[in-house]
C-alpha cells in the first residue's frame, strides 16, 4: 500500500517536473511577457514568481540537494557564466547560470561572503548584488492559514534583517575604500550568524534529501497539504472535496445501475446461450460497447434537451440554480431530472462490458462438471443456476470492481464536460486548460488513492467470496 | 523416385499454430467481414486524395497537358500535415511494390507455380501505374523522378529476395517474405525522413475549381469524384456568399462545418489520422509491454518485483488523466506527441499479459530443451517463449487500436488535439458547439464504425486463439 502510494505521488509529480521551462513559471505568468512591461512591474512579478517557487520548493534541485556543500568556485563559475560575454559562454548557459544563482538562495551565502572578500571591481559588484538577493529570507504567507505568534515574531525579525541588507550596498563605480566598511559589515554579520550554515551530520543529510523539489512536495503531502489552486485561490483539497460529491454520487449511482443490470443480463445470456434472442441481445450490447460516450452524450443533448425534437431534460449541470431553497424531496427530484441523461451515458458502456464479462464467466461455470452433476442429481434448474452457477461465476465480476473505478472516473470526465457538471473530471479539464497544475496533481492523486482503495476492497471481497483464496 | 519426392513434400507441409488459428478465424464470417472492413479503411486512408481532393488528376489547357494532383501530392501548401505526406508516399509506392510482388509470385519465381493470367492482370495494372508515374515525372517538377528510382529499388529488392528464397521450404520462405516486407517498410520510412526537409513548395495555392470554371472549351480535366479539400474553405462560385454551415446537399454530401469546409472530405482524411494513431500508439506500447513483461516473467526476482510495483502504480492512475496531463504540460498538440503519449501511458495491460504468459511457459519442456541445447537466453526469450505468447498480445493489440482511436478523438473533442489535423473528434466538437445534426452524427458514426469493426476483429482473433471454442 505505502510503496504504491509513494509510487503514485512520484509518477504524478514526475510528469509535472519534466515539463519544459522553469517550474512555477506557468503559475505566475510567462517570464518573457512580464519582461516586456515596465521594469517596476517586471521586478514585482519576478519577486512574486520567486516567492511562489520558494513556497513550493520549486527552486531546489529535483532529487538531490548537493547545494548544502556549495563551494566558492562553483558560485564563481556561475557568476562568470552569468556575466560573461554572450558569444563566449552561449545564451543558454548564461540563462541557466542566472537561474541557478537565483535559485541557490541562502545556500549561496557562505561562498558569496567568501568571494566578496576576495574579489574587487566589477566582479565584486556582481557578488554584492547576488549576496543582497540570496541572503534575504522570503516571508511567505499561506492563504487560508493563520499565522501563529512565533511566526509573526519571526517574520518581523526577518523583515528587519532584510531591510538592513538593502542598505549594505554601494554605487557601481565606488572606490575600494568606500566598499571596505560595507564588506566588513557583511563579514561581521556572517560571522555572528555563522551557526545557521554549520550543519551537523543529521541536518546535512536531512537537507541533502528533503530540501529538494520532490522532498518538499512529499513533505507537504504527508501533512495532507495538496497546495493552493492558482485559479480559484483556494486550497486544492477543499476544492476537490467540494467537487467530489458530484462526481462520486454520479459514479456511485452509475456503478449500482451497471451491476444491477449487467449481472442478470449476463446470467440470462449464459443460460440462453446460442438462442436467437441471446444473439440479438449480444449484438445490441456489442454495439453499445463500441459507442463512444461523448458521441452519445452530444447526441442525447441534441435530441432530448435542445428542443429539437424534444425538450424533456435540461442541457447540463447537476442541479437547478435555486437548489439551495428546495426541500429535500423536490431537490432529489430536481437532481434526478438533471442527471438522467448523464447517467444513461455513464451506464450503457459499463453495462455492455460487464454483462459480456459476466456471460463468459457464467459460461465457463455452466460447462463445468459439477453443474452437470448438480443437474444429474435432479436439482431444479433455477436452483442449479442460482446456487451453483451464479455464486461461482460472479467471482470474476467482483474482481472487476476495483479496476473499473478508474475507467468509470475517466468516462465521467467526458460526461462532466459535455453536461457541464462541476465534478472532479470537469475540475481536472478546467485546471489543465488553465495550467493550474496544483489542482491537476491533486485530482490525480486523489483518484489514484481511491482506485488503490477500490482494488484493495475488491481483493478482500474476492477472498471473502472464494474460500480457495486466503486473506493473508 | 517422384513418388518419394511428393511424400517428402507432403511431410514438409506443417500445420502450425497460426495456421490452425487462421482456419478458426475464417470460420467466423462476421470477423472476416470486419477484417475486410479494416483493410478497406486502410485503402481509404491511403487513397484519400484519389477519392477526394480539389485538384484534377489530368488537366489540359493552353499550357499543355499536366497532372496537377500527382505533382502536388508532396506540396507543403496542399498537404501541410506530415501524416498526409506519409500516406501520399505510400500511395505512390505501395501499389507498385504490391503489384510487382504479385507478378513475381505469379511468374513462379518463388514457389515454381506459374499463373499466366495473374501475370497478365497485375502486369497490366503495374504498367498503367508506372506509365502514369513516368508521365508525371516527365511533365512536372515534383519529386517523382526520385520516387521512381525508389520504386525500382523496391522491385529489385523483391526480385533478389525471391531469388534467395526459391529453394527454401515453405516455412522458411515465409520468413524471407516477412523480411522483405520489413525491408520495404524501412525503405519507405527512410525515403520519408530523407525527403522531410526537401518537400516541394510551389509557393502559391491554385484554386482549380475557379480555374476550371473559367476555362475555355478547348481545355478539359479529369477530376476526383469529390472535389473538396479537407481543410480549405470550399470555393465553388455558387457557394460564395452563403452561410458557412451548409446542411447536406448534392454538392456537399455531408454538409459543411463552421469554416465552410466539406465534412465528408474531413472524415475521409480523418481516416488517415485515426489509422496512424491506432497503429503507431499500439506498436509503441506493445513493444514496451513485451519487453517489460518478458523481463519480469522470465527473470523473476527483483526485476519482476520492480516491474510489478511500477505496474500497480500505473494501474491506480487513470490513463486518461495521465494522458491529458502530459499533453497539457508539454504544451504540445502535434499528432506525433499524442501517439507517443498514448504509447507511454497504456502499456500496463500488455505487460501483465506477457508476464503471465512467460510465467506459464517458463517451466515448460520446450524451454528446458532449448536451455539444455545451450541456446542463448536472448534467443529463448524472443525466439521461443515470445513467439508462443504472442496470441493474447495480438488480441490486446486489436482492441488497443480501437482504444487509441477513441482516446485521440476524445482529445480532439475536448480541444486538446492537433488543431491542424482533420480528426473526427474535432468535427464532433464542432457539432457540439453548433448543435447541427450532420456535424454530430457523421463523425460519431465514423468513430463508431471503426471501433466496432476493430472490436469485432479483436473478438474474432480471441475466439480463434481460444482452444475452448474449437470444435
Amino acid at each position: 500500500m505505502i510503496p504504491t502510494f509513494f509510487g503514485i505521488t512520484f509518477v504524478v509529480w514526475l510528469v509535472m517536473a519534466l515539463a519544459p521551462g522553469r517550474s512555477g513559471e506557468q503559475a505566475t505568468g510567462n517570464r518573457d511577457e512580464s519582461m516586456s512591461k515596465d521594469p517596476n512591474k517586471a521586478a514585482q512579478e519576478n519577486e512574486a514568481q520567486r516567492t511562489f517557487r520558494r513556497q513550493f520548493g520549486l527552486d531546489r534541485p529535483m532529487f538531490w540537494n548537493d547545494w548544502v556543500s556549495l563551494g566558492a568556485d562553483e558560485v564563481g563559475e556561475d557568476l562568470r557564466l552569468a556575466f560573461g560575454d554572450i558569444e563566449d559562454v552561449g545564451a543558454d548557459n548564461k540563462r541557466k547560470a542566472k537561474e541557478r544563482l537565483e535559485d541557490y538562495g541562502l545556500y549561496a551565502v557562505p561562498p558569496l561572503i567568501d568571494l566578496l572578500q576576495r574579489t574587487s571591481g566589477d566582479e565584486q559588484n556582481q557578488v554584492r548584488y547576488w549576496l543582497g538577493r540570496s541572503a534575504v529570507r522570503l516571508v511567505i504567507k499561506r492563504p487560508g492559514k493563520k499565522l501563529t505568534d512565533t511566526e509573526i515574531k519571526q517574520f518581523r525579525e526577518w523583515r528587519v534583517e532584510n531591510r538592513k541588507f538593502a542598505k549594505w550596498t554601494w554605487k557601481e563605480s565606488a572606490p575600494a575604500d568606500e566598499r571596505a566598511p560595507i564588506v566588513k559589515s557583511w563579514a561581521d554579520w556572517f560571522a555572528s550568524n555563522k551557526g545557521r550554515w554549520e550543519y551537523d551530520t543529521g541536518e546535512y543529510y536531512k537537507r541533502l534529501f528533503t530540501d529538494t523539489q520532490f522532498g518538499t512536495y512529499w513533505g507537504r503531502l504527508v501533512k495532507g497539504d495538496l497546495g493552493v489552486s492558482v485559479l480559484h485561490k483556494r486550497p486544492v483539497w477543499e476544492l476537490i472535496r467540494h467537487r467530489m460529491k458530484y462526481s462520486l454520487s454520479l459514479n456511485l449511482v452509475a456503478f449500482l445501475l451497471i451491476y444491477l443490470f449487467a449481472v442478470p443480463t449476463g446470467v440470462w445470456a449464459a443460460v440462453h446461450n446460442g438462442t436467437t434472442k441471446e444473439r440479438v441481445v449480444a449484438v445490441l450490447l456489442f454495439a453499445l460497447y463500441s459507442l463512444p460516450n461523448y458521441f452519445v452524450g452530444t447526441l442525447l443533448i441534441k435530441w432530448f434537451a435542445t428542443g429539437d425534437p424534444f425538450k424533456w431534460f435540461p442541457q447540463g449541470s447537476f442541479e437547478a440554480d435555486d437548489a439551495a431553497q428546495m426541500n429535500t424531496w423536490t431537490h432529489f427530484k430536481d437532481v434526478l431530472w438533471h442527471i438522467t441523461l448523464p447517467l444513461m451515458c455513464l451506464t450503457y458502456g459499463g453495462l455492455a462490458t460487464l454483462s459480456r464479462f459476466a456471460r463468459s464467466g457464467m459460461l465457463d461455470v455452466i460447462r463445468s462438471d459439477y453443474v452437470r452433476t448438480a443437474r444429474a442429481k435432479g436439482l431444479r434448474e433455477w436452483n442449479v443456476i442460482l446456487k451453483h452457477v451464479v455464486r461461482n461465476g460472479i467471482l470474476p465480476v467482483v474482481t472487476l470492481l476495483g479496476t473499473s473505478l478508474p475507467v468509470l472516473i475517466s468516462g465521467s470526465v467526458a460526461i462532466e464536460y459535455i453536461f457541464e457538471i462541476d465534478g472532479m473530471g470537469k475540475l481536472m479539464l478546467d485546471s489543465i486548460t488553465n495550467k493550474d497544475f496544483n489542482v491537476v496533481m491533486g485530482v490525480q492523486l486523489i483518484v489514484g488513492v481511491l482506485t488503490m482503495v477500490g482494488i484493495l476492497l475488491s481483493d478482500i471481497a474476492y477472498a471473502l467470496l472464494d474460500p480457495r483464496i486466503s486473506l493473508q | 523416385m517422384s513418388e518419394l519426392e511428393t511424400n517428402a513434400q507432403e511431410a514438409n507441409v506443417v500445420t502450425t499454430y497460426w495456421d490452425v488459428a487462421r482456419g478458426q478465424f475464417e470460420k467466423k464470417r462476421v470477423a472476416v467481414f470486419a477484417l475486410r472492413c479494416v483493410y478497406g479503411l486502410i485503402f481509404l486512408a491511403v487513397g484519400a486524395p484519389i477519392l477526394c481532393m480539389n485538384i484534377p488528376y489530368v488537366l489540359k489547357n493552353a499550357d499543355g497537358l499536366s497532372f496537377p494532383l500527382f505533382e502536388k501530392l508532396f506540396d507543403v501548401l496542399v498537404f501541410p500535415s506530415g501524416v498526409d505526406r506519409f500516406f501520399n508516399l505510400l500511395l505512390v509506392m505501395w501499389p507498385v511494390w504490391a503489384c510487382s510482388g504479385k507478378i513475381i509470385r505469379a511468374l513462379g519465381l518463388i514457389d515454381g507455380q506459374q499463373n499466366i493470367r495473374r501475370v497478365r492482370i497485375f502486369g497490366g495494372v503495374l504498367a498503367l501505374i508506372l506509365a502514369l508515374q513516368v508521365a508525371v515525372a516527365l511533365t512536372g517538377r515534383g519529386i517523382f523522378g526520385r520516387l521512381l528510382l525508389c520504386n525500382a529499388i523496391g522491385i529489385g529488392f523483391q526480385l533478389l529476395q525471391a531469388h534467395r528464397g526459391r529453394h527454401l521450404q515453405p516455412r522458411y520462405r515465409a520468413r524471407v517474405q516477412l523480411k522483405t516486407r520489413f525491408a520495404l517498410a524501412a525503405l519507405l520510412l527512410i525515403v520519408f525522413t530523407v525527403s522531410l526537409k526537401a518537400w516541394s513548395h510551389s509557393g502559391k495555392l491554385v484554386l482549380y475549381r475557379v480555374a476550371l470554371e473559367k476555362q475555355d472549351s478547348n481545355g478539359w480535366a479529369i477530376s476526383p469524384p469529390l472535389f473538396h479539400h479537407p481543410s480549405q474553405v470550399a470555393e465553388s462560385s455558387e457557394f460564395m456568399g452563403r452561410s458557412p454551415l451548409q446542411p447536406p446537399s448534392g454538392e456537399h454530401l455531408l454538409g459543411t462545418d463552421r469554416n465552410s469546409r466539406d465534412v465528408l472530405a474531413r472524415l475521409i482524411f480523418g481516416t488517415r489520422i485515426s489509422m496512424t494513431i491506432g497503429i503507431i500508439a499500439v506498436s509503441i506500447y506493445t513493444t514496451i509491454g513485451i519487453i517489460l513483461g518478458g523481463l519480469a516473467g522470465y527473470f523473476g526476482g527483483w526485476i519482476d518485483m520492480s516491474i510489478i510495483s511500477a505496474l500497480q502504480v500505473m494501474l491506480c492512475i487513470p490513463t486518461l488523466f495521465l494522458l491529458l496531463t502530459i499533453i497539457a504540460v508539454f504544451k504540445t498538440s502535434s499528432i506525433f506527441m499524442i501517439m507517443v503519449a498514448i504509447g507511454l501511458t497504456s502499456w500496463t495491460g500488455v505487460t501483465r499479459l506477457v508476464r503471465g504468459e512467460f510465467l506459464r511457459q517458463k517451466g515448460s519442456d520446450y524451454v528446458m530443451a532449448a536451455k539444455a541445447l545451450g541456446i542463448p537466453e536472448r534467443k529463448i526469450i524472443f525466439g521461443h517463449i515470445l513467439k508462443n505468447s504472442l496470441g493474447p498480445v495480438l488480441v490486446a493489440a486489436a482492441f488497443g487500436v480501437a482504444g487509441a482511436i477513441l482516446a485521440e478523438s476524445f482529445l480532439s473533442f475536448i480541444g486538446l488535439g492537433d488543431a491542424n489535423a482533420p480528426s473526427w473528434g474535432q468535427v464532433l466538437q464542432a457539432g457540439r458547439a453548433t448543435q447541427k445534426i450532420w456535424l454530430i452524427v457523421a463523425p460519431g458514426m465514423a468513430i463508431f464504425f471503426v471501433v466496432t469493426v476493430l472490436n469485432l476483429v479483436g473478438d474474432g482473433i480471441r475466439d480463434a486463439l481460444d482452444p475452448k471454442m474449437r470444435k
